[in-house]
């Protein structure tokens, strides 16, 4: 450790806020529809489809527009990804996906996931990189912001029904938040080297005097927004360890941020449009907080030489397996944290070499529920989800009902949260227990004992979580291909539905102001109580799983020291 | 990195996409022989989508 890291853990971080800020402003006035400097562009959209974006829907109605444009969109990857072989746009000559493969992924693109068992470079075409997956990057990452945007609505509502209309957020978010950003960062990484381009390979002479083929193709656009809208589906199966898709450490730099940025703004624009600035600088310092702990918990785990190493008396050094000598300790504690807080699930180094404590934080982050910043906007409904909980349980200490920015909550509201938060754990310990007794799924781990049941909790973990990182060592497999794809479903709309029908219940309350029997929600009590609710749910759940995994193997590497 | 193989222009994409006429005759072909596990994973697909429509309508209730 030296100060040179600390100093990159803080400024990534730093930035990624100091970006959001302004950024949050700016989303605030188009979720409140004041910004339309594209209207003609949006005007042409609403006419193909029929849709009035002035008519606002109840929550029943949004929710269906939701999960009816998530289907349209999975339909339409599923026949990209299968027929891609037929398809223009393929200069590799690729194969169309198996069958349980496409719906794997088209799942995993559609719930802004991006889990991948296939290699990008070795498997999909143009077309399926640019209209299929990139294009989900954004619908994505579009649709996830519209409900946290029908969740604020839902706060400034005073007895009304209306939280807005999903097809006009769905644009204008698109139109006037992920495209130009997108444009913007596609055009400075493919300035610091990234490729953008139509050709699908080069060859290269190597030194022994034999040719290898260089894969290429359109990857800066993709990147940016992979990182932007926190989906994290590399073009290349090495992700952002790969020097195509990250070539120095200015892009690297400019990945960590970007990843972030969009969910910390989502928190700033729920503060500004909801009037509340000083509550969503509260769950502002919580998120930033715990992913501060969790980069500094990974690098103090990563700069210590194993102890393997050290019984050897080799020169001690930081844990390098698995990361790039480009990045180092540092930038892959701190790419681990945001990416595994942010519900990215891009990496620059490999998560499975990570030490049992190094990784079994970055796995703690996504079983905290993806809200550190969490992903473009479930990050911020999901914190909200918590915030509620929290002042439920304040009210419970106290005895008073409880209410969170003007809102009473109800028993309602608290079925719901309960309804939201334990379909994660279903699907995280359910899967993975089914999974560790049935050979079919057994057969594809790389190795046994706490390590094998690492890599299969972290797999369901980050599908769940709709994550899409993986602990790597996973063979691919029809089984895991269908069961996975039921995870990210599950953790997508699972999640997502609660928080709509809670968005339709405080619409429809009026909105009270605070009386001297009002817990602040602004302060460090809130901020200390938020934290604790978020680590007891999250370790009540989850530690026993992680306690014969990565706790474990822990142990087991110290017991290997101390034998030899 | 070459700056030949950093950008290709707009323009030869389209023209990629337009000289490959016999695309749709693969897809009618692959429709037609392997139609069978396409069929499940789709109805799968939509099922899992429509369960939580009636998911959401039975939130309603609550």
């Amino acid at each position: 450790m030296n100060i040179q890291g600390w100093a990159e853990i803080a400024t990534t971080i730093g930035l990624s806020v100091a970006c959001g800020w302004p950024l949050g402003i700016y989303m605030a006035r188009v979720w409140d529809g004041k910004v339309r400097w594209l209207a003609p562009v949006e005007a042409v959209f609403y006419r193909a489809s029929g849709v009035d974006p002035e008519k606002g829907q109840s929550w029943l109605a949004y929710t269906i527009s939701f999960l009816a444009f998530s289907t349209a969109a999975f339909l339409f990857l599923y026949a990209i990804l299968r027929l891609q072989q037929h398809l223009p746009l393929n200069p590799g000559g690729f194969a169309g996906f198996t069958p349980d493969l496409a719906f794997n992924t088209a799942i995993s693109f559609v719930t802004n996931t991006n889990w991948q068992f296939y290699s990008g470079e070795s498997a999909a075409s143009h077309l399926t990189q640019m209209a299929g997956l990139t294009v989900q990057n954004f619908a994505s990452a579009a649709a996830g912001i519209a409900v946290a945007a029908a969740l604020a609505r839902a706060f400034v509502s005073n007895r009304g029904t209306s939280l807005g209309n999903f097809w006009a957020d769905l644009v204008r978010i698109t139109l006037y938040i992920l495209l130009p950003l997108s444009i913007v960062v596609a055009l400075v990484l493919c300035a610091l080297g990234v490729p953008q381009t139509l050709l699908g390979h080069v060859d290269a002479n190597t030194m022994e005097g034999a040719k290898q083929a260089i894969a290429l193709g359109p990857i800066a656009s993709q990147e940016a927004i992979k990182q932007i809208g926190t989906n994290g589906g590399g073009f290349f199966n090495a992700n952002s360890s790969h020097p195509f898709e990250n070539p120095n450490s200015i892009t690297n730099l400019i990945e960590e941020v970007i990843m972030n940025m969009l969910g910390f703004a989502c928190v700033v624009a729920f503060g500004r449009l909801v009037g509340v600035a000083k509550e969503a600088r509260a769950l502002l310092i919580v998120m930033v907080i715990m992913v501060g702990a969790a980069a500094a918990g990974i690098y103090v785990a990563e700069s210590q030489p194993t102890p393997a190493v050290t019984a050897a008396h080799v020169a001690p050094g930081p844990n390098m397996e698995g990361k790039e000598v480009r990045f180092g300790a540092p930038s892959t504690s701190v790419f681990a944290a945001m990416t595994t807080g942010a519900s990215d699930g891009a990496v620059n180094g490999m998560h499975e070499s990570l030490t049992p404590l190094g990784g079994g934080i970055a796995m703690f982050m996504i079983h905290l529920g993806e809200m550190l910043p969490g992903g473009v906007g479930s990050g911020l409904y999901s914190i909200v989800l918590m915030a509620i909980l929290a002042v439920f349980v304040a009210g419970l200490m106290v005895g008073r009902t409880p209410e969170y920015l003007g809102k009473k909550i109800e028993a309602k509201e608290m079925q719901l949260v309960m309804l939201a938060t334990l379909i994660l754990t279903v699907s995280v310990l359910g899967f993975t227990g089914v999974a560790v007794v049935l050979p079919m799924a057994l057969k594809t781990l790389s190795t046994t004992g706490a390590h094998g049941l690492s890599e299969m909790l972290y797999a369901y973990t980050s599908a769940t979580g709709n994550n899409g990182s993986a602990f790597a060592g996973l063979g691919t497999s029809p089984y895991l291909n269908v069961t996975l794809g039921i995870a990210m479903w599950l953790g997508r709309f699972g999640y997502a539905v609660p928080v709509l029908a809670i968005a339709g219940t405080l619409v429809a309350k009026p909105r009270l102001a605070p009386t001297a029997g009002t817990l602040p929600t602004h302060g460090a009590l809130f901020v200390g109580l938020l934290i604790g609710v978020i680590l007891i749910l999250a370790g009540l759940q989850f530690f026993p799983a992680l306690a014969l995994g990565p706790i474990v193997e822990h142990f087991q590497m110290l017991q290997f020291v101390a034998s030899h | 990195v070459r700056s030949d193989i950093v950008f290709t222009p707009p323009l030869s994409a389209l023209a990629a996409i337009a000289g490959d006429p016999l695309w749709a005759l693969g897809i009618v072909s692959t429709l037609a022989t392997e139609f069978d596990m396409d069929f499940i994973f789709i109805a799968a697909g939509v099922a899992l989508f429509a369960a939580f429509a009636g998911y959401a309508a039975l939130l309603r209730r609550i």
